[in-house]
């Protein structure tokens, strides 16, 4: 799973609710949830030191 | 681990939901009937509940065993992948490998040649249970069929229905069933409105290209709409969301595994192409 571009997304709320990020070349949003497994992939790499995921603009 | 042509259809006395494989007819295709994928990496393209990997997979049709069924034909390309080449499904209930399985599945090629089926993967542990076993293929239909020992399991399994495909041959595959016991029964054939609601626990689609039938929202402020959206069936986890509609910009989401909401802007309140993905 190739993932590029991650950056957290506040809902209209104001919270923290998803990752959009660029996976296989498709933009997607990707909710904070451990059972999904975008999210999971995400995490892994992060704590592999291979992704960096960026503030809400 | 054994290989056997089995029963003849005509035993059809074995009822009830016995195939633990969703969508093992490979009638739902919610993704694309047709897709040819260069990437060396697995992924969920065409056929519902399957990955598959570079080359061409596409919905054909077929007698099997004196029924037309649908049936996945698989144009291996050549060239790097990323753990192979064919198609696997994983399970959610990784229960029922408590007692022994056997998996089933029909194939036949364009040439004789040869694959891999049932290779069993341990997602919990990152590791192989089992190896798969090779078989000889032929042009007319087979039923091949590998047995499991009773395992057990601390998440999703997945079984490589048939890998390290040749290249320049053409591969069939119908009809793969999972069940509990020593021995394959006849496949189960489910309605395709049973399939597909359980398919949609894991993805759906929201994109039938009419223009009267949008996800419809409010508008929220400025050029902001908003939009909440009831899936079909409850999803197994929150979904991955993605938007084929290019209409304008969709600036964040916020999901559960029954309803997701929406914003956007720039798309006149309207929006379609919506992929739901909560596969494993």
């Amino acid at each position: 799973m190739q993932i590029t571009s991650t950056q957290y997304y506040n809902d209209l709320e104001g919270n923290q609710s998803t990752i959009k990020a660029t996976i296989d070349g498709t933009e997607m949003f990707v909710p904070i949830d451990p059972a999904n497994r975008h999210y999971a992939e995400i995490l892994r790499q992060v704590e592999a030191g291979e992704l960096t995921i960026a503030d809400p603009s | 681990m054994a290989l056997s042509k089995i029963l003849p259809a005509s035993q059809e006395q074995y009822v009830g939901a016995r195939n633990f494989i969703i969508n093992g007819g490979f009638q739902c295709w919610q993704r694309s009937t047709d897709n040819e994928s260069t990437s060396t990496s697995w992924g969920y393209r065409t056929v519902d509940r399957f990955q598959t990997n570079k080359g061409r997979h596409r919905k054909t049709s077929d007698t099997v065993d004196g029924r037309t069924v649908d049936v996945l034909q698989i144009d291996p390309s050549s060239g790097v992948y990323h753990g192979g080449r064919g198609m696997f499904t994983m399970l959610e209930d990784y229960n029922v490998y408590d007692k022994p399985t056997v998996l089933s599945v029909y194939i036949k090629a364009d040439a004789a040649t040869t694959a891999e089926i049932g290779q069993l993967y341990d997602y919990g542990a990152s590791s192989t249970v089992q190896d798969g076993t090779t078989v000889n293929i032929t042009t007319s239909w087979q039923r091949f069929e590998v047995q499991y020992s009773a395992q057990t399991f601390s998440q999703a399994a997945g079984h490589y229905i048939i890998n390290a495909l040749v290249d320049g041959r053409t591969y069939y595959v119908a009809m793969a069933q999972l069940e509990t016991g020593t021995q394959a029964t006849p496949f189960e054939h489910r309605s395709y409105g049973e399939e597909l609601t359980r398919c949609q626990r894991y993805y759906h689609l929201y994109d039938n290209g009419a223009s009267n039938a949008n996800i419809h929202s409010g508008l929220y402020s400025g050029t902001v709409y908003v939009a909440d959206y009831q899936f079909k069936v409850s999803m197994r986890a929150e979904p991955t969301i993605s938007v084929t509609d290019s209409g304008g910009t969709f600036s964040s989401s916020a999901a559960s595994v029954d309803s997701s909401r929406f914003s956007f802007s720039g798309q006149n309140g309207v929006i379609r192409g919506v992929n739901f993905d909560a596969e494993l």
